[in-house]
């Protein structure tokens, strides 16, 4: 840290090191939160969860029945004074005087720019879009099959929701016209996962049942811009129309927080890191990372971009989260402490914090170790026996150091 | 278009720092540790191998690790730093005597990067100067940066009651430099010459040295003139006999008088002669009397003296005003009234560059100044400041090729042609009466300055606002801190040890100024800790502290500490009313994450100006920050804060804070502790003595995170913060209306600034000028110091001036474009770059000062389309429109505090 500092002062090496490798550390240090907890609300698994822009307001959709749908405040302990338990908006799906309200929340997602809007699918087949302050539904799309997955476009230059389900093809819900403006085709299985790339505002990836990773432009009417293969084409089976991504269905999909890489999870286990420009595999292996959510798309959280020096993606697998270092494929930490499968993660858009919902009905906080009260005792105990801190990451930042100069 | 394959030869052990292409030769110059190799690229061979190599022997001013090479024409390289002055360098192909292929042209001086800085007022004149902790490894140094214009004094003498100073060519020799000094006392006057260094009284035969010159030059014709209170007298040059001599008529005594050209202007009471040289006499031209007493004279001088003057400007008693005549016929072309009742001492028409000025100087140390139209005489553009408290003197003088006057007084000015303005230059002296030229074959381009005791030669440092004066250290300097008591600094400095060829001990690079210093004392680690032994194969950083008199700058003692300790912190304090230096310290483990040993060393300064180690207080980890709180030390050890008192020599601590990520900056006021963390901006501590704790009262959240690189409390409930890109203004919320948000601070201000503030310090570069009109500035500004070099001046102003200043910015934004059109709230907005959206908020509350004096620059025209619709309140709280003037003035006077 001290090197950091000096280096910082002196101006060697670029300003945005010691903020960069500072929340990269910070982030493969993540452990349950002693400080944050976060209040129980939910009677069954809580299957979605989503951070506002700020990092502030967490969004969680419960498997209840009839659905329910919280919005924690995560920045100021409501409550008894001392204890940290998070402020709880309440919003009961079932208040709602609607007749098909007797379906657990899928997804939910705050709308990317801010607090105003929420949008949330559920086992009813609806996408309905939320007014925050109301608690109101403002306007909904019906769909004929079950949806697995939506996801509002981050862009500015459109307002696109993307819907996945049952029907083999991607709808895009125009939330200002109140229609679906355009339908995605190409897959021959329902899609299970979706993801907006962060780079480019018009393309979207999408994976599905029938093994495939297919990256698409919304400009671009007459069909997918490529379809991603595992062996990056040294397979003999050059047929394009069996070009798949994994060995089983596709139900994980996530954009790195910079939009060049991409990652995706499939049922045969394997995790598969993508050069989203070129769209090759990388051939980055994770090892065996056991799927434990193959009926449902799987949520994956990259860590913020404040953390990228050493990117970090983090997956739920049981009961755990697996943090896996991105480019090297190496296993950071598993964060366990749901008593039932994890359903849902949610990472703060800056800070170094993650949240998991499980079907335990819980939400977990976890956040980087209070720095330890300096003692001298303790200093002189670890120098008397020459311990020496094991660290990892220490060590990696030092040599990221040098060859700096 | 060809790939080349070039097969490796490792050149040197060193790491290459920067590489640049040598014009379209295939050769490209490196720089690896302060040696520049060029490598000459073989297309036609199949290795492309290292062929030649230049490197440079004779170091002088090397730089350490250059950020870019760029190689111009004919072996000429400008080799640029961020870590100390860039260079212009010549290479050649020979080795010059020293044994050096490189020469070096030019140094361009930088700051960077700024550590550390102490801003004081050394020589106790309400002026402060910056010491700068600048530079990295060999050419770490320590700058002096003060404002305005020194002078290298040369030669002094002890004159008592000079009264004015002239300097003359004379003699049979026919000297194409001055030889000899005129001094003027009252009711007599002494001739000096100078021969070489010596300075000797003489006579001069035609000079009167019995009555006081009111001036006296060498004019036309290889003729002195001389005015003295009796007579105008004309002198041969060479004889040195007086070839003629005018007295006034009436045989009234004269009053003063001036030349300029052919043409001499005397002054009798309240009647003006105008005389003529010609060959060798005088002839009386004209004579006007006018209606007062006439104060003071001046005849324009025509550039190169060639033609004669024809303009004249006179100062008048009673009505206090300016005229200006025609010459020879002494018409009166304008007249001037003046304003007050102070009657004006000096006036000057002087030339700069293209346009001309008369300059009116009050008694009480008031300039007024004009812009004159050389041939009608018509004034305007009026402007007045203020420069002293007592009268001044205006003399004119040439330094190099431009024309610059010298406004003596007891805050001495030279104003000078800058960019199309006039610019008002300190002068480090503390009180000047009267000055000329003097390039004699020993003092060359220097001027004799008189005050009232000294007569001093010396030449003047370049004309420049701010003057930096660089103290090299061949080491890196870190920390700074000021003692009064002792008038001396402390410098914590660290110097990397290598280890020699064969590995079997550690070398220190070069002459360093720890090396230097002979009665080194060295520090012990404690004797529990076990940290890494030192080995002699791997490079070793060793702090020093060195010991500096606060006026000579030189090192008098130092002190090394352990090795593997790092000093992180340095202060000066007073406990139990003996003054000492507290130095926080770390002891590095290159293999943990965090130190998690330190120390608090207390150091007095002994009578005989030696370190004396006083006392040693072990902590468990880094003290990041050591500062003197009331009559106690508040440390910051990682993520506490610690309060100690001072017990019977001991250190006790009496309370701690810990709820931070690291405390890296603290500052005090009162009772209140602002604390400045790794990530979380800022959070405010109040000590409770009744209870002895410390309470968290209020922190920042908005922001969060804010990797802080600087901060300064502006006063109690403002907090001035940097984070590397930006700068910004918390404030403490005592008005909230809901209870909890009194915790959470307000952000008022931001402005992004693209720099890495490294350190703030209250202080100011220039002199407040008792007497001048009211300021707009509040509070003592804030200087910073930043990675990049800069120094720059923070400063609060009342709230009518920001809203005018606010708005002319906005106008002028759209008004002035900027390099690359970028336009201006898009490039100062604060932006939250680790964000994944990235996210920006506007800048508000700060006035960009670089732009907003580019007012000054432009056209009159353009100046009022741009102040349409701004408004000010009068005096009477109305709203009404601002002028140009007043905008100018208000700008002009903001641009004076820098």
């Amino acid at each position: 840290m001290l090197q950091l500092l000096t280096a910082r002062e002196c101006g060697l090496g670029p300003p945005w090191f010691l903020p960069r490798s500072y929340g990269s550390q910070r982030f493969s240090e993540l452990e349950l939160s002693k400080e944050k907890e976060l209040g129980r609300f939910h009677s069954a698994a809580v299957n979605s969860l989503d951070l506002d822009c700020d990092g502030r307001y967490l969004i969680s959709g419960g498997g209840d029945v009839p659905g329910s749908i919280a919005i924690h405040d995560t920045a100021r302990p409501a409550g008894e004074k001392g204890l940290y338990v998070c402020g709880v908006t309440v919003s009961t799906y079932g208040t709602q005087n609607h007749t098909d309200t007797s379906h657990a929340v899928s997804v939910v997602q705050w709308f990317p720019h801010d607090t105003g809007i929420f949008t949330t699918t559920s086992g009813d087949r609806y996408l309905k879009i939320w007014d925050t302050n109301d608690l109101l539904v403002v306007e909904k799309f019906k769909f004929k099959n079950p949806i697995y997955t939506h996801v509002m476009s981050t862009g500015t230059s459109h307002t696109l929701t993307a819907v996945g389900g049952g029907e083999c093809k991607i709808t895009l819900c125009d939330l200002v016209s109140g229609a679906s403006s355009h339908v995605l085709e190409g897959h021959s299985k329902p899609v299970m996962a979706l993801a907006w790339s962060t780079a480019c505002e018009h393309v979207l990836a999408s994976g599905s049942q029938d093994n495939s990773v297919v990256l698409w432009d919304i400009r671009k009417a007459n069909g997918p811009l490529t379809k991603l293969d595992q062996h990056n084409g040294s397979r003999a089976s050059s047929d394009p129309s069996v070009t798949v991504a994994h060995g089983g269905s596709v139900n994980g999909l996530c954009f790195s927080p910079d939009g060049l890489h991409l990652v995706s999870f499939g049922t045969d286990d394997r995790l598969r890191l993508w050069d989203a420009v070129t769209g090759k595999n990388t051939l980055v292996n994770y090892g065996r990372v056991f799927n434990t959510l193959p009926k449902q798309n799987c949520p994956l959280a990259f860590s913020p971009l404040s953390s990228t020096l050493h990117p970090i993606i983090c997956i739920p697998v049981g009961g755990e989260v697996l943090m896996f270092h991105l480019t090297t494929g190496k296993k950071v930490k598993s964060l366990s402490g749901h008593f039932g499968k994890v359903h849902s993660l949610a990472v703060h858009p800056v800070e170094q914090e993650l949240y998991s919902g499980g079907t335990d009905a819980n939400i977990l906080c976890w956040m980087p170790p209070p720095p330890r009260k300096p003692s001298l005792d303790r200093a002189r105990r670890s120098n008397a026996t020459g311990a020496v801190y094991e660290d990892a990451w220490s060590s990696d930042e030092d040599n990221d150091d040098d060859g700096r100069h | 278009g060809t790939v080349l394959h070039a097969a490796c030869r490792p050149i040197l052990e060193c790491v290459i720092s920067c590489v640049g292409a040598v014009d379209d030769r295939p050769a490209i110059s490196l720089r690896c540790h302060g040696r520049l190799l060029m490598l000459l690229l073989r297309l036609n061979s199949p290795l492309t191998r290292a062929d030649q190599h230049y490197h440079e022997t004779g170091s002088s001013g090397e730089t350490v690790s250059p950020s870019c090479i760029a190689y111009l024409d004919n072996g000429v390289t400008f080799v640029g730093s961020c870590l100390g002055d860039s260079q212009l360098c010549k290479l050649s192909s020979a080795a010059d005597e020293s044994g050096g292929y490189v020469e070096i042209l030019e140094t361009f001086t930088c700051l960077a990067p700024i550590l550390d800085m102490s801003v004081v007022d050394v020589d106790q004149q309400g002026r402060d100067v910056v010491v700068t902790c600048s530079g990295f490894g060999r050419n770490g140094s320590l700058r002096l940066v003060r404002s305005g214009v020194g002078i290298n004094e040369q030669a002094s003498i002890d004159l008592a009651g000079v009264k004015g100073v002239w300097s003359l060519r004379c003699g049979t020799e026919m000297a194409e430099s001055d030889n000899t000094l005129v001094l003027a006392f009252v009711g007599q006057t002494t001739v000096l010459s100078l021969k070489g260094e010596e300075v000797e009284e003489t006579e001069l035969e035609g000079i009167a040295a019995d009555q006081q010159t009111h001036y006296c030059s060498n004019v036309i014709g290889n003729k002195i003139l001389q005015i003295t209170g009796q007579s105008v007298r004309l002198i041969n040059e060479e004889t040195l006999q007086l070839v003629s001599k005018w007295a006034p008529p009436s045989g009234k005594g004269i009053s003063t008088g001036s030349c300029g050209g052919s043409h001499v202007v005397v002054v009798v009471g309240n009647e003006l002669f105008c005389l003529d040289i010609q060959d060798s006499s005088l002839h009386q031209l004209s004579h006007v009397t006018l209606e007062h007493e006439i104060a003071c004279v001046d005849v324009r001088v025509l550039k190169g003296d060639s033609g004669t003057s024809n303009i004249c400007a006179v100062g008048l008693w009673t009505n206090i005003s300016a005229r200006v005549l025609r010459l020879p016929s002494l018409d009166i072309l304008h007249t001037q009234p003046l304003g007050g009742d102070i009657l004006p001492r000096s006036i000057l028409v002087a030339e700069f560059d293209t346009r001309t000025y008369l300059l009116v100087a009050l008694g009480d140390g008031t300039l007024h100044y004009f812009q004159m139209d050389p041939d009608s005489g018509a004034l305007t553009n009026g402007k007045k400041v203020v420069l002293g408290t007592k009268p001044i003197v205006l003399r004119q003088f040439v330094s190099g090729d431009a024309h610059h006057v010298f406004a003596c007084s007891n805050h001495p000015t030279i104003i000078h042609w800058n960019n199309h303005k006039l610019l008002f230059s300190n002068v480090n002296l503390k009180e000047v009466n009267y000055i000329c030229t003097l390039n004699s074959d020993s003092f060359r381009d220097c001027l004799a300055l008189v005050d009232d005791n000294t007569l001093t030669i010396g030449s003047l440092d370049q004309l420049q606002m701010l003057h930096i004066h660089p103290v090299p250290l061949a080491e890196s300097p870190r920390r700074i801190s000021h003692q009064r008591h002792s008038h001396t600094f402390l410098v914590a400095s660290c110097r990397v040890d290598v280890p020699n060829g064969d590995k079997t001990a550690l070398i220190s690079p070069k002459p360093c100024a720890s090396k230097s210093v002979s009665n080194m004392l060295e520090g012990t680690h404690p004797d529990d800790l076990s940290i890494l032994p030192v080995t002699t194969t791997e490079e070793l950083e060793v702090f020093s502290l060195l010991l500096f008199d606060e006026n000579s700058l030189e090192v008098i003692h130092g002190y090394q500490l352990s090795p593997r300790e790092h000093v992180t912190s340095l202060t000066s304090c007073v406990l139990d009313s003996t003054h000492y230096y507290a130095v926080g310290t770390a002891f590095v483990d290159p293999t943990e994450k965090e130190p998690n040993r330190g120390r608090v060393l207390l150091f007095r300064v002994s009578h005989t100006k030696v370190l004396e180690l006083v006392y040693m207080n072990d902590e468990a980890g880094a003290v990041y920050q050591v500062v003197q709180f009331q009559d106690k030390l508040l440390i910051s050890v990682n993520s506490e804060v610690r309060l100690y008192k001072w017990e019977e020599g001991k250190m006790v601590l009496e309370c701690s804070y810990s709820d931070t990520i690291l405390a890296l900056y603290l500052k005090c006021k009162g009772d209140f502790i602002l604390v400045g963390d790794l990530m979380r901006s800022f959070k405010l501590l109040v000590y409770k003595a009744e209870k002895s704790v410390l309470e968290e009262i209020s922190v920042e959240t908005s922001l969060n995170p804010v990797f802080m690189t600087a901060m300064e409390m502006i006063d109690d409930e403002n907090y001035l913060g940097a984070d590397g890109r930006h700068i910004f203004v918390c404030q403490k919320n005592s008005e909230a209306a809901v209870e909890a948000d009194l915790m959470y601070m307000l952000q008022p201000s931001r402005m992004y600034i693209g720099d890495n503030i490294n350190v703030f310090r209250h202080g100011s570069l220039v002199m407040e000028h008792p007497g001048a009109s009211p300021s707009p500035i509040q509070g003592k500004p804030i200087i910073y110091g930043s990675v990049h070099g800069a120094v720059g001046l923070v400063v609060q102003l009342d709230m009518s001036t920001f809203s005018v200043l606010a708005k002319l910015q906005e106008s002028m934004a759209a008004v002035i474009k900027s390099v690359g059109n970028i336009e201006h709230e898009v490039y100062r907005c604060f932006s939250m770059e680790h964000t994944a959206a990235t996210k920006t908020k506007s800048a508000e509350g700060f006035i960009d000062g670089d732009l907003v004096e580019h007012f000054l620059d432009l056209p009159q025209e353009k100046m009022e389309q741009i102040i349409k619709g701004i408004k000010k309140n009068d005096a009477h709280g109305m709203e009404v429109d601002v002028t140009v003037e007043d905008l100018v003035k208000l700008i002009e006077d903001l641009s004076r505090i820098h």
